[in-house]
């Protein structure tokens, strides 16, 4: 239809389909409008104003406080101190350092035996036979148990006295150590928690990847001869290692800002020796109170956590790029 | 683009126009006014009470008649969660069947009451009606405005009278005043004492009508009481608050003076300070049990009820273990003051500037500091603050601790109230620790610590 023949059948009361189709869109649009604006917008404010309200703000809010000496008491007048909260916390002699030092010591013990031992369970989960399915379950536990509940838990089991651990160890003639107290030991006991309570998450992830394997693969390489080591690591391990480092960024994150397990075990003791760097501004922030100093250290944290995450990432791309040259 | 715009039913000024009202309204509810203080103590009338008294005699009629007009209201309370909090949020239940105020206690460990109670006070939200006041947080909750003057309520006849020269004066002043305004009441007596096993002390052949006088002597004591697997001493050595409190027992007993000098400047890196940290680092955990490196209140106190060990040094508040009949150490107990000298502690009862329901609160916090309720309760483990009490022959023999926590509490050295203090005890707490678990040498820890707290105080203000 021309425009002269659409001109036509308009003056003559008559429309096209089309047309038909933008005046229902047009009184759609009408419909789907509120206080004058489009009624999807509405939709996802509740949304926008707590992902604002919880993260952008409080974000920006912490970012500026760095720069201010705010301290929540009375006696202490605001000021603005540029870069000066920062430099406190990078110098050399810094507590800090400590509990970097702890934290990073905490987080690859952690993550590398919740990798070994998520990996090797979820290889074992991988096979069938009998009672896989009552395994699975169990598995799922740690991760159900609520962390306050888990922490109290195991300052139980390690407990000098009523522990567990203590008991089996007395019973076989030997002398325990004082898991959370002795400086040589607890943050070992807080990371062997931790392991506990995180391995299961690694299992899952890596069990899931496991199981989108193609058969045919591993079939067509033993047909070829290959051993049982020799199918894990040229066509397994490769096809799994991008899940594997999906699980180990998640984990890797989730170390770094442990909090939780460490509060309910040692409160950060004995000493400083389980001063994971959320504790150090747990309690900067929350027993001195000195907001400030505290948002730089937070800033400071979610910048080698950026780091880290983007290590992981290029990993990633990278890997993906191997895939796509081996492909073509 | 504009096809694209009328397509999707919205432009980038339309999101821009949702984005800027989403965050207006953010702003409008942020910028909101916190809890509007409520109105100044009310003078109330007398109520009428339209239900059927539940009052049993004068004292619960009193209450009662006062209360009913706040039946409903829920006030709310952050305290310690054992001894001497448990035994208030018990007796408050009698407080809600005579009045209809509703009460929520929440337990907290103990060192997040102050984490708490300080946020919600600087954040002027007005979530706890009442304020569990340790007085050494008296200074920043002070700094914080967050303590209502209660001359006016004390003044006031619509509420049952009170006598504040009834109390301990000592109490009142430390626990109550803050530069001659009253802001709150005496609640929780507390003075460190020392608990010890006296059959134990006989089996081990020693005096058991004679506690040991000096920190020399806890040593040598717990030395002949540590064998198999009883030990002489209950150290509370983890990294929490009563490691501090512990060592400022025995710095206070060998030094007899405050922690910091007239200049303001701290002692602890003299000759008793050191010996003090030798004491807490080295002779106690010789006679305690090694997981006593790690142990709080809690354990260190359950150790001697249980008749693991023999000596501790303690807070009443929390010795009820001891003296009930089920006891394992029923009838083994003696309790005299720690070898020289002792800190002064507890907590008054306050009421929130924030509050929303601030008359309802005062008259829990009259109710629960009342000579009928510490005297009903002091079977269960209330920290009485009432003189009378202290030496009435009949709450002595409920309680044999209680005299010589009297004795205690007129002697004991209170800490610094100023509004650093938690700091200084989270530094103390910190360095203790390391101290008692070898992760740095006493004479290095001393040293850390006196440093840290002068270079804290010198940033505040308190030293020139």
């Amino acid at each position: 239809m021309t425009s002269g023949e659409q001109r036509a059948s308009f003056e003559q009361g008559q429309i096209s389909e089309g047309m038909q189709g933008q005046v229902r869109a047009a009184g759609g649009e009408r419909r789907n409008r509120l206080l004058g604006l489009p009624l999807h917008f509405i939709l996802i404010a509740p949304t926008f104003l707590i992902v604002f309200g919880l993260l952008v703000y409080p974000l920006g809010y912490a970012i500026v406080l760095g720069f201010s000496n705010k301290i929540l008491t009375g006696s202490v007048p605001f000021k603005w101190v540029g870069l000066e909260n920062y430099f406190d916390l990078l110098e050399v002699d810094s507590e800090m350092w400590t509990s970097v030092g702890v934290t990073l010591r905490f987080a690859l013990v952690g993550v590398f035996f919740e990798f070994i031992i998520g990996l090797s369970l979820a290889l074992l989960l991988n096979r069938e036979f009998r009672g896989r399915t009552w395994l699975r379950v169990g598995l799922l536990v740690p991760l159900m148990v609520p962390p306050l509940a888990s922490g109290l838990i195991w300052r139980i089991i390690y407990d000098d006295e009523f522990g567990v651990f203590p008991h089996l160890i007395r019973t076989v003639g030997a002398n325990p150590p004082i898991f959370l107290g002795d400086p040589d030991w607890a943050l070992y006991a807080v990371v062997a928690t931790e392991v506990w309570r995180s391995s299961p998450f690694m299992v899952l992830v890596l069990l899931a990847a496991l199981q989108a394997q193609p058969v045919e693969t591993i079939e067509a390489a033993e047909v070829d001869g290959a051993s049982g080591w020799q199918v894990f690591r040229l066509i397994t391990l490769p096809f799994i290692t991008p899940v594997i480092i999906v699980a180990l960024l998640f984990r890797t994150v989730d170390a770094l800002r442990t909090f939780d397990l460490i509060f309910l075990l040692t409160a950060g003791g004995p000493g400083t020796t389980t001063e994971v760097i959320s504790m150090f501004i747990y309690r900067w922030g929350f027993r001195h109170f000195k907001l400030g100093f505290t948002s730089a250290a937070s800033i400071l944290l979610m910048i080698a956590t950026l780091i880290i995450c983007i290590f992981y990432l290029r990993m990633l791309v990278v890997r993906q790029a191997e895939v796509q040259l081996t492909q073509e | 683009m504009a096809g694209t715009a009328q397509r999707n039913g919205s432009s980038r000024r339309e999101f821009l126009r949702a984005g800027a009202l989403t965050v207006a309204g953010a702003a409008v509810v942020a910028c909101a006014p916190a809890a509007a203080p409520a109105e100044e103590a009310t003078g109330s009338q007398a109520p009428a009470v339209t239900q059927a008294s539940v009052a049993t005699n004068d004292f619960e009629a009193a209450y009662e008649e006062v209360g009913r007009q706040w039946e409903g209201t829920l006030l709310r309370v952050p305290v310690g969660g054992v001894g001497h909090w448990a035994v208030n949020e018990a007796a408050s239940a009698r407080f809600t069947e005579l009045t209809g105020i509703e009460t929520e206690w929440e337990n907290n460990p103990y060192d997040q009451v102050y984490d708490k109670t300080f946020l919600d006070l600087g954040s002027q939200s007005g979530t706890y009606d009442i304020i569990d006041l340790n007085f050494a947080w008296f200074g920043q909750f002070i700094a914080t405005d967050g303590l209502m003057r209660l001359e006016d309520y004390v003044d006031n006849p619509a509420f049952p009278p009170i006598d504040l020269d009834a109390f301990v004066p000592a109490v009142l002043e430390v626990y109550g005043m803050w530069e001659g305004g009253l802001y709150g009441l005496p609640w929780l007596g507390d003075a460190m004492i020392f608990p010890y096993n006296q059959t134990h002390f006989e089996a081990a052949g020693l005096d058991p009508d004679a506690p040991p006088a000096t920190w020399d002597e806890v040593h040598s004591f717990g030395l002949e009481l540590t064998q198999d697997d009883q030990y002489g001493f209950a150290l509370m050595g983890g990294r929490q608050i009563q490691a501090m409190c512990t060592y400022a027992a025995i710095f206070f007993g060998l030094a007899n003076k405050g922690f910091y000098d007239d200049a303001g400047v701290p002692q602890f890196d003299s000759d008793e300070g050191l010996e003090a940290m030798e004491i807490m680092a080295v002779k106690l955990p010789e006679i305690s049990p090694p997981a006593a490196i790690s142990w709080d209140i809690v354990q260190a106190a359950e150790a001697v009820a249980q008749g693991t060990c023999s000596m501790e040094i303690q807070w009443p508040g929390i010795l009820q273990g001891l003296i009930v009949e089920d006891s394992p150490v029923y009838g083994q107990m003696g309790f005299s003051a720690p070898p020289g000298g002792t800190p002064l502690g507890g907590h008054g009862i306050a009421v929130s500037n924030y509050s929303r329901n601030k008359d309802a609160a005062y008259l829990l916090c009259h109710y629960l500091v009342s000579p009928e309720i510490q005297r009903q309760y002091v079977s269960e483990g209330y920290a009485i603050t009432l003189t009378d009490l202290f030496e009435d022959p009949e709450v002595q023999a409920i309680n044999p601790y209680l005299k010589t926590m009297g004795d205690a509490m007129a002697i004991g050295l209170s800490w610094p109230r100023t509004e650093e203090t938690n700091e200084v005890f989270d530094i103390m707490v910190k360095h203790i620790n390391a101290a008692i678990t070898g992760e740095e040498a006493p004479d290095e820890a001393t040293v850390l610590m006196n440093d840290e707290i002068l270079e804290l105080r010198r940033e505040r203000g308190y030293v020139s």
